[in-house]
């Protein structure tokens, strides 16, 4: 026992002695999922959120102090507990970035509101994550009720406008994978298309790691759905339109809700049959002219460092790492004048960036103590996107939009 | 609703053949070693990185892949047994765990150093081609795949009849013991056993290569089904396997379409402990094979 406790002097009075000499630089943690399931897209996340600090401190720093990103690799809800917690105990941060998937987030901001720090949230969307009450934690981007809704509206106000019939006249089917995410889009998604009319034949959930999806494809023809609203993961998103085409089962239209369908990959697995699925995220290609000069600037900025150090044009996942991590850094923390959370807790709330403020599109402005959803940004909202001619371009809403909707009704896979 | 039937059993059979082609490699392992290899998921993945990569950089199509692949991969097994299985043999069962997930772990960790977390995909002629019969589709990839599961079976099983070294493998099976002492050198024919076993896993990554995407961890999603498949059938059992997969398919896509797509698995697996209650040893299993690691 003795020598542990000595063990642990040193070790204390070592990483002392190391936070003592970099006393010039502010340290913060960022926590995603670098390796497993998750690591394609929370590298992305993460490769964003470096580009906002490499361009903060190539402009001398905030406040001259240099930022220095502390990774940590939180792959499954486990690690991202323990990572969370190492990060906020050992490595002394008050101050944590992440996580891109709402499961891991869930599990690492419990540890960081415990030890009184800060979680800014630059990824998940579960509409639980900012309805928990938590004082230090803040998220920048959109819920993912809000990109169901969005996906239903879409369904009336362009896809039901250009088959020329009303949403009664249109059957509605939404599949998902069943994880937080799916399901809470899902089920935003459900309500809204059942509020607009359209006839919503079932909400069908399925595991995400499912090898053959053949019995959904066969139950999403037996219900005659015109328009399919599907919340997916990977492999799934392949499995259902290469099963759709392999079944026969063709729709009037086919709208993805984010991840996977926004993705490069997706339309590497589909070639031309990728044309006309929509996909509601937020996206990087939006119209800059809805922006502020400064957003358009930080945007085209972006995209060139992004290309240059990653070889790839950032996707929206990118994008949001780097928005999230640049508001944080430029209005929250030089406003704050130090890294202590409660400085930066009230530095975000007073924060009140008009739409059109960010490089994405959003404004920001926190939802306060009190509000059911306490630390949300109430100003960060999806855009609908279709594929055309293998790229996405953003379809709605009409001030963001770069095109106008095309390919609807689908043509039938033999003519894809 | 009963028009789709036929259409429902099709794809079930289908399915279970993609899962009788995963779990065949995994069972003959078991049934030779009395390993339970956990990094089997993993060798398909790195079959699947090797189709991918040959078919995109000199357009090789992936079921030829499997002569260049699974020669590699078996070659790969052999090393594996000698470094990594042998020493384990006779350890604690923990121990064999451990040492099985350890080599899974680091596979995916090498593939996504390697080639990073991407989804790569390719995309032949028949990826998504189907053939018609009646009102019935039959998926082209998913049909090659359960025929060249059927043959893979077909060649093991008559390996294992009619060669001399598929004799000593049975005899080893039967009584380890007993077979060193007839002069059967036990340490070559386990090598073997591995290599051939993961060169399973390897045709199996090739098939699945034109209908799944490729990933470091797609092995873990392709492998869990096969696992049930393995005991459903029986340990050691490659008839068992196919049986075993055609089950699992089948009640998968039925219980699906009828009941719940999010329930399949849940309802193939109450299946798959009723079996079990009746038939501990699997359907196809010797009775006391199921023990090992108890002894």
């Amino acid at each position: 026992m003795k020598q542990l406790l000595a063990g642990l002097l040193i070790v204390a009075a070592v990483a002392t002695g190391a936070s003592a000499q970099e006393e010039e630089d502010w340290r913060i943690g960022a926590l995603y999922p670098l390796t497993g399931n998750l690591a394609l897209l929370g590298n992305e996340n993460l490769n964003g959120a470096r580009i906002a600090v490499d361009m903060i401190n190539e402009k001398g720093g905030v406040d001259g102090h240099k930022i220095v990103l502390v990774t940590g690799d939180a792959s499954t809800p486990d690690k991202a507990q323990s990572e969370a917690e190492r990060l906020a105990s050992l490595e002394n941060l008050d101050v944590i970035t992440g996580t891109y998937s709402s499961g891991l987030s869930y599990a690492a901001s419990q540890v960081i509101e415990r030890h009184g720090g800060l979680y800014w949230e630059t990824g998940g969307i579960s509409d639980g994550l900012t309805q928990r009450g938590f004082k230090g934690y803040f998220r920048v981007v959109f819920t993912a009720s809000s990109n169901g809704q969005l996906a239903a509206t879409i369904a009336k106000e362009i896809i039901a406008r250009k088959l020329e019939k009303q949403p009664s006249e249109l059957t509605v089917l939404i599949v998902h994978e069943d994880s937080d995410y799916g399901t809470s889009v899902a089920k935003a998604a459900e309500a809204k298309a059942t509020e607009l009319g359209f006839n919503v034949a079932d909400r069908l959930p399925y595991k995400a790691t499912t090898t053959d999806l053949s019995s959904l494809i066969l139950r999403m023809k037996a219900s005659g759905a015109n328009i399919v609203i599907a919340s997916s993961y990977a492999n799934d998103a392949l499995l259902i339109q290469r099963q759709m085409k392999q079944l026969g089962v063709n729709v009037d239209a086919f709208i993805g809700t984010g991840g996977i369908y926004g993705l490069p990959s997706f339309a590497e697995g589909l070639r031309s049959a990728v044309n006309g699925i929509f996909d509601t995220e937020g996206s990087a290609a939006i119209n800059t002219a809805a922006l502020t000069d400064d957003a358009a600037a930080l945007l085209a900025e972006f995209k060139e460092r992004f290309e240059k150090a990653y070889g790839s044009v950032p996707s929206y996942v990118g994008t949001q790492g780097f928005v999230g991590t640049y508001v944080l850094l430029d209005r929250v923390a030089r406003k704050a004048g130090s890294l202590d959370p409660e400085a930066l807790k009230q530095a975000a709330l007073s924060l009140d960036i008009e739409e059109g403020g960010t490089p994405l599109g959003w404004g920001v402005k926190f939802a306060g103590e009190g509000d059911p959803m306490q630390g949300q940004n109430l100003r960060a909202f999806p855009v609908a996107q279709q594929w055309q001619h293998g790229k996405l371009v953003v379809v709605a809403p009409d001030k963001f939009k770069t095109a106008d909707a095309t390919l609807v009704p689908l043509p039938t896979w033999s003519e894809r | 609703m009963i028009s789709i039937l036929p259409q429902l059993i099709v794809s079930g059979i289908l399915i279970g053949g993609i899962y009788a082609l995963l779990s065949i490699g995994l069972t003959l392992i078991f049934g030779v070693l009395r390993i339970v290899n956990f990094a089997q998921g993993e060798f398909i993945m790195l079959a699947m990185f090797g189709a991918f990569w040959l078919h995109q950089l000199w357009g090789i199509d992936p079921y030829l892949s499997i002569f260049i692949i699974a020669p590699v991969i078996f070659v790969l097994g052999l090393a594996t047994e000698r470094i990594v299985i042998k020493p384990i043999l006779h350890a604690p069962h923990a121990m064999q765990i451990f040492a099985t997930f350890g080599i899974s772990v680091i596979l995916q960790n090498l593939a996504l150093t390697l080639w990073g977390p991407d989804y790569r995909s390719i995309q032949t002629a028949y990826s998504t081609q189907s053939f018609i019969v009646g009102t019935v589709a039959i998926s082209a990839s998913s049909l090659y795949g359960f025929l060249i599961a059927l043959a893979m079976a077909g060649a093991l099983i008559g390996f294992l009849q009619f060669s001399r070294h598929g004799k000593a493998l049975r005899a080893l099976v039967q009584n380890r013991y007993a077979a060193s002492l007839m002069g059967i050198d036990t340490e070559r024919l386990n090598r073997l056993a591995f290599g051939v076993g993961v060169a399973c896993a390897a045709v199996a990554g090739c098939v699945l290569t034109p209908i799944y995407y490729t990933f470091p961890t797609v092995g873990i999603d392709l492998i869990i089904t096969a696992f049930v498949v393995v005991v459903l059938g029986g340990l050691g059992s490659v008839t068992g396997a196919i049986i075993g997969g055609l089950i699992i398919g089948i009640t998968q896509t039925l219980t699906g379409f009828f009941i719940s797509v999010e329930f399949k698995d849940l309802i193939a697996l109450i299946l798959f402990i009723a079996i079990l209650l009746i038939r501990p040893q699997g359907l196809l299993g010797r009775a006391g094979m199921e023990e090992v690691g108890m002894k």
